[in-house]
C-alpha cells in the first residue's frame, strides 16, 4: 500500500517535472521568437498551382496586446495600416482617408488570402498560456535535432486549433516545424522554418513555409528581411495617431 | 486669377515628381495608377448606344523632410472621349469647375469629342507638435462611417455611383487634430468652397467598449447650424453602424426647413469572406436635382441631400470566387419614387499590380413627369504603381 502510494507520488512528480520542462521549452522558444517587442519587415508570397502574389509589410509588436502593421506592397494596398490594442482592432485606409473599426472575429480569417490568419500576424493567442504542453519525443528535422512537443488547448482558451505539435531545436530553441490540427485531430497545416540567420541580437529562422494539408501545390512563404528585438516602445506608440504616420 | 492656383499647384506637383528620383525614398514617396476604361451606355439595347472611353491616371506624392512636416500632393488626369461628349450629353465645361476655393481643376485641352482634364485634388502641408496636428490646404476630411451615404461627411460628400474615383475629392481647409488618447481624437476644421461658403465644425471620436462613437457640430455652408453623431461597432461578427445629422437654417429661415439625414446599417462577414452590407437612409430633404444634373458626380451632392429619394435602401454582397476573382453585387431601392439601381461587378487580379474589372450599372427610376432607364457597362484595365 505504502509502496504504491510512493509509486503514484513519484510518477506524478516525474510527469509534473516533464510537463514543466515542456512548458519551459515552449516559453523559451516563444520568448526567443517574439522577444518583448519587435520591429520587423517581412515578405509574404502566396503560392498556388497557377499563380503567385507577394505582399510585404512592416510590423511593430509589443507582447500580445499591441501591434501596428503597415502594408508596403503591392502598390494598391500600400500605406494601409492595422492597429491592435488588446481586443480592439482598426484599419486605416489612406486612399479614402478613413479609419474603420474591425470585428475581433476577423482574427481567424485568412490574412489577405494567405494560409496565415490574422491570429498568426497579430498574435492573438499564446502558445504558452492557452495550451498545456507535453514532450512526446525527439526527432531530427532537416539535420537539426528537435524536441517534439504536443500542445493541447486549455478548456477556457478561445483558440482555433484542436492540437499543435512543435519541433523545437534542442540547441537553439528555434521552432523548426509546427503541425496544426483541428478539433477532430485532422492536420490542417504545417509550418517549416529554415534559413537561420543573425537578426539583431539573435539567430533565428528567416524563412517559413506554411503548407495547408488538403490543398496540394498551395503554400505561403514568409521571408523575414529584417527584425529588431526588444526595442523600447511605450503602449502609447500603438495609437490611431501613429497608424497614419507609419512609413 | 484663380487659374494661377492651378499653375502653381501643377508646378509643385511636377517638382515633386522630378525630385522623386533624386530624393531618398524614405522622404519622398510617389504612387498612383493608370487605367483605361471603355464604357457603353444605352437606354434600350436595340437602340443607339453611346460608346465612350476614359484614360485615367493619378499621381500621389508625399514628402516628409522631418517627423514634424509632411507635404502631400495628388494629381488626377483624365482623357474623356466619345459619344457622350460629341452628342453634348455631357457638358465638358462641368469638368472645368472646381468645387473648392482654389481653382486647381482645368480642362487642359478639349475638342468636339474629347476633354483632357487635370485636377489637383490634394495639396496640403501637415505639421505635427506631439499630439497636435495642423493641416492646411486641399485635403480630404472624411468623417463618414457608412458605406453608401454619409450624413456626417459634411466637408465633401461623394457619389456611390462614381466608383472610378476611390480617392474622392478634397476640400480647401484648415484642420486641427488633437489626439486626446490612443484611440480618441478632437478635431476642428474649417473649409471654404467655390461659392465662398464656409463650413466649420468641431468633431470628437472615441472608443467605448467595442464601439467607436463620434459627435460633431458647427456651421454648414455659411447658413446652417449642423449637429451630427455616428457610431460603429460589433456584436461578435455582426457590424452595427450609423450616422445622424441635422441642419438648422439660421439665415432666411422662412423659406427653409430644418433637414434631417440619417443612416443605419448592419453588416456581416462570413467565415469564407462572403460579406453582406445593408444600409437604410432617411433624409427629409431629397434632391431631385441629382437626377437632372448627372448621377455620376458629387458636384451637386452634399451631406444634406445624398439621394434623390426620401427613403433609400442599400444592400451589397461581395465574395472572392477565387483569391484572384472577386465578385460583388450592390443594389439600391427607392420606395418613395419608385425606382431601383443594380450594380454587379467582377474584378480579376492579373498580377501583383494589374487588375481587370467588368462593372455594370442599371438605373430604373420614375419621377412624376419622367421615367429614366439607363444601362452602363464598363471594362477597366488598371495598373497601380
Amino acid at each position: 500500500m505504502k509502496k504504491s502510494i510512493l509509486l503514484i507520488l513519484s510518477l506524478t512528480l516525474i510527469s509534473a517535472l516533464k510537463a514543466q520542462s515542456a512548458k519551459d521549452i515552449i516559453i523559451k522558444a516563444d520568448q526567443k521568437w517574439q522577444g518583448l517587442s519587435q520591429i520587423s519587415s517581412m515578405e509574404m508570397t502566396i503560392v498556388r498551382p497557377t499563380w503567385e502574389r507577394t505582399i510585404a509589410f512592416k510590423g511593430w509588436t509589443k507582447g500580445r496586446d499591441y501591434s501596428l502593421t503597415l502594408i508596403t506592397a503591392p502598390a494598391r494596398e500600400k500605406g494601409q495600416t492595422f492597429l491592435k490594442r488588446q481586443n480592439e482592432m482598426w484599419t486605416w485606409n489612406p486612399s479614402i482617408n478613413r479609419l474603420i473599426k474591425l470585428p475581433a472575429a476577423m482574427m481567424s480569417q485568412g490574412w489577405m488570402g494567405s494560409d496565415f490568419t490574422n491570429d498568426d500576424i497579430l498574435k492573438e493567442s499564446s502558445i504558452v498560456v492557452d495550451y498545456t504542453h507535453k514532450i512526446i519525443g525527439k526527432e531530427e528535422i532537416n539535420g537539426i535535432m528537435c524536441h517534439k512537443i504536443e500542445l493541447i488547448p486549455t478548456e477556457e482558451a478561445a483558440v482555433v486549433w484542436g492540437k499543435i505539435i512543435k519541433w523545437i531545436s534542442i540547441d537553439e530553441t528555434d521552432q523548426i516545424k509546427n503541425e496544426y490540427y483541428d478539433e477532430d485531430e485532422m492536420l490542417v497545416k504545417t509550418d517549416i522554418a529554415s534559413d537561420i540567420k543573425l537578426m539583431g541580437d539573435r539567430k533565428i529562422p528567416t524563412r517559413i513555409e506554411v503548407i495547408p494539408a488538403d490543398k496540394p501545390g498551395n503554400k505561403t512563404i514568409v521571408i523575414i528581411t529584417n527584425i529588431k528585438y526588444n526595442v523600447k516602445m511605450d503602449n502609447s506608440f500603438f495609437s490611431q495617431q501613429n497608424m497614419k504616420k507609419l512609413k | 486669377m484663380r487659374n494661377i492656383f492651378f499653375k502653381i499647384g501643377l508646378i509643385i506637383t511636377s517638382t515633386l515628381l522630378i525630385n522623386t528620383k533624386i530624393q531618398c525614398q524614405q522622404k519622398l514617396q510617389a504612387s498612383g495608377f493608370v487605367s483605361a476604361m471603355p464604357t457603353f451606355m444605352f437606354s434600350d439595347i436595340s437602340q443607339e448606344w453611346s460608346n465612350d472611353f476614359t484614360l485615367h491616371n493619378r499621381f500621389d506624392f508625399s514628402y516628409t523632410p522631418s517627423s514634424t512636416f509632411t507635404f502631400e500632393a495628388g494629381l488626377r488626369n483624365r482623357i474623356i472621349s466619345g459619344d457622350m461628349i460629341t452628342s453634348g450629353m455631357i457638358d465638358i465645361g462641368n469638368y472645368n469647375t472646381d468645387q473648392g476655393w482654389l481653382d486647381i481643376t482645368e480642362n487642359i485641352a478639349s475638342g468636339k469629342s474629347y476633354a483632357l482634364n487635370s485636377s489637383i485634388d490634394r495639396l496640403f502641408m501637415n505639421i505635427t507638435f506631439n499630439k497636435l496636428e495642423i493641416t492646411l490646404g486641399r485635403q480630404r476630411i472624411n468623417w463618414g462611417i457608412s458605406t453608401a451615404w454619409n450624413p456626417n461627411d459634411i466637408f465633401n460628400a461623394y457619389s456611390f455611383f462614381d466608383f472610378d474615383y476611390i480617392k474622392r475629392p478634397g476640400s480647401d481647409a484648415l484642420r486641427f487634430k488633437y489626439y486626446t488618447g490612443n484611440t480618441s481624437v478632437l478635431e476642428f476644421a474649417t473649409a471654404v468652397d467655390n461659392n465662398k461658403k464656409v463650413t466649420s465644425a468641431l468633431f470628437s471620436r472615441f472608443s467605448l467598449k467595442s464601439f467607436d462613437l463620434q459627435f460633431s457640430t458647427g456651421i454648414f455652408k455659411s447658413d446652417h447650424i449642423y449637429l451630427g453623431a455616428g457610431w460603429s461597432g460589433y456584436f461578435n461578427r455582426v457590424g452595427f453602424k450609423g450616422e445622424l445629422s441635422t441642419f438648422v437654417p439660421y439665415q432666411n429661415r422662412n423659406d427653409r426647413e430644418q433637414i434631417w439625414s440619417a443612416t443605419i446599417g448592419v453588416d456581416y462577414i462570413f467565415e469564407n469572406s462572403f460579406t453582406i452590407i445593408t444600409e437604410f437612409l432617411y433624409q427629409s430633404g431629397s434632391n431631385k436635382q441629382i437626377l437632372s444634373e448627372g448621377l455620376f458626380t458629387a458636384n451637386n451632392l452634399d451631406a444634406r441631400s445624398l439621394s434623390f429619394s426620401e427613403y433609400s435602401l442599400f444592400a451589397s454582397t461581395s465574395y472572392p470566387i477565387t483569391p484572384l476573382l472577386n465578385a460583388s453585387l450592390s443594389a439600391m431601392y427607392y420606395p418613395s419614387m419608385p425606382g431601383f439601381f443594380v450594380n454587379p461587378s467582377v474584378e480579376y487580379s492579373i498580377s501583383n499590380n494589374w487588375y481587370l474589372s467588368a462593372i455594370a450599372q442599371y438605373f430604373n427610376i420614375e419621377t412624376e413627369d419622367n421615367k429614366t432607364e439607363i444601362s452602363m457597362l464598363y471594362l477597366r484595365l488598371k495598373a497601380n504603381f
